[in-house]
């Protein structure tokens, strides 16, 4: 076994649940996610030569997962659409799901995934990040931007899903 | 991910398979650089080892062109086959907006090349038919043809840049955008 294929092997094994995790958001069924799971992973090799050490292993790591998952250095950006795939977590960023029943609970993951949808390219790019608890620095470093833009970022577009989400909560109790 | 076909059963096969596509482009270059370089050395045969000094001449243009295709060559698969996935999202966008871009520096090197086809060709016939033409008519002639075929191939790489890249290129553009706002 040469070095790189060592180094590759040891990447994986260790950053395997990272890795899925971005998949998951960016394709809905199982075989989606086998596919854009490969393709990161041969852009992982593609990438590894240069792996400077300049930026955490998790860094590099969402980096190319999500520039594969985007398609952005390929001949198209994938106008990627997102599953949430039911995350507790992540409705829970924006509502208090105990006061509601399950069925709405299960309406408002749709509603929240239709509206993270409607959101830009970097936007949704952003939020699948702080869905899988990236911290702002590390975004900053995947998405190339400051991490007070981040923070900015990451503010607008939280306070917009609130509104929308309250609007819609409204609809569905009354 | 329709453009994943193959699916691995386990890590040692996508290993495997990356290290035969790594070959493989290495391989690619290398058949490029021994085509080109035999080109070199048979119109180096042929007109370098002649008396005519416009012969020699033309050797040298028709080496020049062939040495910058060479240049050419290995910048384009360089380009397009070591795009490093692993830099921030805004960097990768802004590298793929200039590969994309109708007009890049890399396109020189290639017009400089045909300059030099352009210009062996000409010593050539005018050494060789300069009994019976006159220079002038000889550059009219094979100016007239040099030009048609160059307009034909702008049009035809503006008409494949319009269908294929410029919507690749206005995407990236947006989302490039969206990080500035």
């Amino acid at each position: 076994m040469n070095k790189k294929e060592e180094k590759f092997r040891n990447i994986i094994k260790n950053n395997e649940d990272r890795i899925m995790g971005i998949c998951r958001y960016y394709s809905i069924n199982d075989d989606d996610q086998k596919d854009m799971y490969q393709e990161v992973l041969i852009n992982i090799w593609k990438s590894m030569d240069s792996f400077r050490g300049d930026a955490q292993i998790s860094t590099w790591i969402y980096r190319v997962a999500v520039n594969t998952a985007m398609g952005f250095a390929n001949k198209e950006i994938r106008r990627q659409k997102i599953f949430l795939d039911e995350k507790e977590y992540a409705l829970q960023n924006f509502v208090d799901i105990h006061e509601n029943s399950v069925k709405e609970t299960e309406k408002l993951f749709q509603i929240l995934e239709n509206q993270i949808n409607q959101l830009s390219v970097i936007d949704k790019i952003i939020m699948t990040l702080v869905l899988e608890s990236v911290n702002h620095k590390e975004i900053a470093s995947v998405v190339g931007i400051t991490e007070p833009n981040v923070r900015v970022k990451i503010h607008r577009i939280k306070n917009e899903l609130k509104e929308n989400l309250k609007s819609k909560i409204e609809i569905i109790l009354s | 991910m329709k453009n994943i076909r193959k699916n691995y059963n386990n890590i040692d096969e996508l290993i495997i398979d990356m290290q035969s596509k790594e070959n493989k482009f290495k391989k690619i270059f290398k058949v490029i650089q021994v085509v080109f370089f035999l080109f070199i050395f048979i119109y180096a045969a042929i007109f370098l080892t002649s008396r005519n000094g416009a012969y020699i001449m033309a050797g040298g243009c028709y080496i020049i062109a062939f040495i910058l295709f060479i240049i050419y060559a290995h910048k384009y698969l360089k380009k397009y086959e070591a795009i490093n996935y692993s830099e921030p999202i805004k960097k990768v966008l802004e590298e793929a907006e200039l590969r994309y871009r109708k007009y890049n520096f890399d396109i020189l090197i290639v017009l400089a090349g045909v300059l030099f086809i352009n210009a062996a060709t000409l010593l050539v016939l005018i050494s060789k038919f300069s009994d019976r033409y006159t220079s002038l008519n000889i550059v009219i002639v094979v100016e007239i043809v040099f030009f048609i075929i160059i307009v034909i191939a702008w049009f035809l790489g503006v008409l494949t840049w319009e269908k294929d890249n410029k919507p690749i290129w206005l995407s990236i553009k947006k989302v490039l955008k969206e990080l500035e706002e």
